[in-house]
């Protein structure tokens, strides 16, 4: 499976827009490769480096160029981060250049300077681990990794799940529960998507990951057994979770669990009706975890439900034998299904999953403000592009998409067409009205004086020309955005109107952003 | 004494069709207060380097004392972090010792004003190839709050609580006194785009080209300037095409006067109007006189063409003739 993945990785990123792009400006066959096409170093320079004929020619190494454009970097390992920081560094230098020469009007310098449309079209730098089992060294370098401020797409395949060997007493608690798709969760930023590979709907999943404008970290479980992948899930041995984090801004909106199997339900039932547990999957993984029952017990489904007086018994349909459970494995065994229960809650899905009600009175404050809001940011852009002030906009001229749309996008994505709902983030790049409302900042106004970067960093980044650009409205709460406002030296920042309802003392934070206006 | 790392002299850190960043520049961590105007000083600056694709490796910063000094360890270039008020000697020194180096000097004004007072004089006089920014933010920071030479009256500090006895020095009527200058301009660290379009300016000039950069304190001078350049009615930009470029976007939020920099007589005139509290504050280019003789070129000039050995052999004959 493992070449099979990265031939997959290589269909997604490859070939690469960029490259495309790139033949297309030089006037290069598609489907020649570079060093078949004849190529005047001399011309190619120049048309990078416009205005540069006195000072001659920039010589950039091409071959250099079209090897880094023409598919994704895949590195192997995560030990040596400096390596791994050069190689992207390099890579998207190289590709840098390839912008330049597309748009030599651009004053791109920077990858990070690039909007999500053109990033998407450079391939990306792959991180590919495959390994038997999780090891808890993985986590240092991994978290070096993934705080390098660099956009990787980390797959991380493992072949084998739960395989540490049981503990007992009081060694039960320190005993490693690798789950690397909670691990991805914790930096809040990064694409998170945990799945058995192969799995239903896999292809679509990875895809996604790879695609995304966001860093990715790919958790995979890649067993050697065929059919052991979609029984992780049934088993909720690995729960498939997608968090996408471009999406919306909460847990419900972006956490994904619907492609689970009876993603409501607590736990999945056989065609039997036996509901099928973490021990289900142990016991086809290695059954020598288990020995044959002696002495009096419970079914594992009635100690499940409450009834402890007695240790509990798995009877593995046909099989015919009762098997015992041991004490090291009953406490995994619950907390698996409590976790399982704690990700629905965070999904936002329950037995009966309904569509959320906004808060009242805090939307209604919300919309009326984003009407105001977006009626000052026309008339302050009018203002500057005629060069004029006092421009009124009628209120009937503004069209606006409610918050409510949006929320109740978000909250209905679970259903089964989830594809059909609009979210913010395909709000945003369709121009449904939306950008109006949203903080926004005069970059080019900005003295650098690291107020609002030092205020909240997630929110605020400064970009190739040192100006503070804003990188996500959404890195942080309403109230960072008008501080930052406040102690802007420029007042430049405009913090727009707050995206999330429920953030505590709002009306506090929107009357001081209304003084900023 | 800052140096560079030897890997930053190899072919690779600087080729000549390098496409230079303001990452090149970058040095340590500023240690500034969040919303100091030094920030887009450096950044000005940093630009100005990288758009005229100066190696790191030909440039020197010199400083004297105060927050504004700490610029040489934030700029990966060779710095020099010197003693109170003497940044322009030791600015001069390097200047003459090798004048293939670009120097720029930092001071603030209690630095330059105040205690480096007569060696800024002189500094002028002479004319050396200097870039010679002084940060202006009206008080002295770094020691917390003391009257500084530009504190305008009622300003309460710790040296004079009930405000400084005496008005504020004007250091454009200073320095438009003075013999041998051929540079002055003043911008101001919110306007970041016209700061860096003056350092170009300063940049390109050959003499010592003074710029005074009005900023605020964040901790001790909130209000300079007019609420920290807020009141925009304070100031206005000097236009003309000999001088500073205006974005036509900010033209709108000053007023606007045209000046021909090459009138030294418009310039003082210009220059004794400046009280920011009485009339606007010009910003641009006051004056510029490109023909007048840097001091390392009327210096050198006088000197014979040596090759390294002649100069040795020179410097020997001299020594031994010490005495005799």
């Amino acid at each position: 499976m493992k070449d099979e993945l990265l031939k997959l990785t290589q269909t997604i990123c490859a070939p690469s827009p960029l490259l495309s792009e790139v033949k297309a400006k030089l006037g290069m066959s598609e489907t020649l490769d570079f060093g078949a096409d004849q190529i005047d170093s001399k011309k190619l320079g120049l048309s990078l480096c416009p205005g540069e004929e006195a000072s001659g020619p920039m010589t950039a190494n091409w071959d250099d160029v079209f090897q880094a454009l023409s598919g994704p970097v895949v590195l192997r390992g995560l030990e040596d981060s400096d390596r791994i920081f050069h190689v992207y560094d390099t890579h998207m230098e190289l590709a840098i250049q390839a912008f330049r020469l597309l748009k030599p009007e651009s004053k791109v310098t920077s990858w990070t300077q690039l909007n999500n449309e053109d990033f998407l079209k450079i391939p990306p730098v792959v991180i590919y681990l495959q390994v038997q089992q999780l090891e808890p060294q993985i986590l240092a370098p991994l978290a070096e990794i993934m705080t390098g401020e660099r956009e990787f797409k980390v797959i991380v395949s493992q072949a084998n799940l739960h395989q540490n060997q049981p503990r007992e007493g009081r060694a039960l608690p320190l005993q490693n529960h690798l789950d690397l798709g909670f691990f991805g969760l914790f930096f809040r930023q990064w694409l998170v998507l945990q799945t058995p590979v192969g799995g239903k709907g896999f292809s679509i999943l990875f895809q996604k990951a790879m695609e995304s404008p966001r860093p990715a970290l790919i958790s995979l479980y890649d067993p050697s057994e065929a059919n052991l992948n979609q029984f992780a899930l049934e088993t909720r041995a690995f729960p498939s979770l997608l968090y996408d984090p471009e999406i919306a801004l909460d847990w419900e909106g972006s956490l994904d669990i619907s492609q689970n199997p009876s993603p409501t339900k607590s736990l999945v039932r056989s065609a039997k009706g036996e509901a099928l547990t973490l021990a289900h999957f142990l016991f086809k993984q290695n059954p020598d975890l288990f020995e044959p029952l002696v002495g009096n017990a419970v079914p594992l489904d009635t100690w499940l439900e409450g009834d402890r007086s007695l240790a509990p018994y798995l009877d593995i349909e046909g099989e015919g034998t009762k098997w015992a459970i041991p004490p090291s494995l009953q406490e995994q065994i619950i907390s698996q299904v409590q976790l399982w229960g704690d990700l629905q809650k965070m999904a936002g899905i329950t037995e009966t999953t309904k569509p959320q009600q906004g808060v009242e009175g805090l939307d209604e404050i919300i919309k009326r403000t984003n009407e105001k809001a977006v009626a000052e940011a026309m008339e302050r852009l009018s203002a500057k592009l005629l060069g004029i002030s006092g421009i009124a906009i009628g209120d009937g001229e503004i069209t606006l998409e409610t918050e409510a749309e949006t929320d109740s996008g978000a909250a209905s994505r679970h259903t089964q067409e989830p594809e059909e709902e609009p979210t913010t983030a395909e709000a945003k790049t369709t121009g449904k009205g939306l950008a109006n409302e949203e903080a926004w900042i005069e970059s080019p106004l900005c003295t650098a004086c690291d107020e609002c970067t030092g205020i909240n960093p997630k929110i605020f980044a400064y970009n190739g020309e040192k100006q503070a650009t804003l990188i996500n409205p959404a890195g942080g709460p309403f109230a960072d955005l008008v501080k930052a406002a406040e102690k802007c030296p420029a007042s430049i920042i405009h913090p727009g109107v707050p995206l999330n309802g429920k953030e505590k003392n709002l009306d506090k934070w929107l009357k001081r952003a209304a003084k900023l206006a | 004494m800052k140096g560079l790392h030897i890997d930053q002299f190899t072919p690779d850190y600087c080729p000549e069709d390098k496409n230079f960043t303001l990452a090149d520049y970058e040095g340590e961590q500023p240690r500034w207060c969040k919303g100091c105007g030094d920030f887009a000083i450096l950044t000005a600056l940093e630009k100005v380097l990288a758009t005229n694709k100066t190696p790191a490796n030909e440039l020197v910063c010199v400083s004297g004392i105060g927050c504004s000094s700490r610029f040489p360890y934030y700029l990966k270039t060779f710095g020099f972090h010197g003693v109170h008020g003497r940044a322009l000697p030791i600015s001069t020194g390097v200047n003459l010792a090798n004048p293939k180096l670009k120097v720029v000097t930092i001071m603030g004004d209690g630095d330059c004003f105040s205690i480096g007072l007569g060696h800024w004089i002189h500094a002028l006089r002479y004319n050396p190839n200097l870039l010679v920014l002084v940060f202006d933010n009206e008080i002295y920071g770094l020691t917390k709050k003391q009257t500084s030479p530009t504190t305008p009256l009622g300003t309460s500090t710790r040296t004079t609580p009930d405000g400084p006895y005496l008005p504020p020095l004007n250091p454009l009527k200073l320095i438009m006194g003075a013999t041998g200058v051929s540079f002055v301009a003043q911008a101001a660290t919110w306007m970041p785009a016209h700061l860096t379009a003056s350092i170009q300016k300063g940049f390109e000039h050959q003499g010592l080209s003074f710029i005074r950069v009005l900023q605020r304190c964040p901790m001790f001078s909130p209000q300079a300037f007019g609420d920290g350049g807020k009141q925009r009615e304070l100031f206005q930009f000097i236009t003309d095409p000999e001088g500073i470029r205006v974005d036509p976007s900010l033209a709108q939020v000053a007023g606007q006067i045209t000046h021909d920099p090459r009138d030294l007589r418009a310039a003082q005139e210009l220059a004794n109007s400046s009280d920011h509290s009485e009339n606007p504050s010009p910003l641009g280019l006051l004056f510029q006189d490109p023909s007048l003789a840097s001091y390392d070129q009327i210096r050198l000039g006088h000197l014979p063409s040596l090759s390294p050995k002649e100069k040795g052999a020179l410097l020997m004959k001299k020594l031994k003739s010490y005495g005799s």
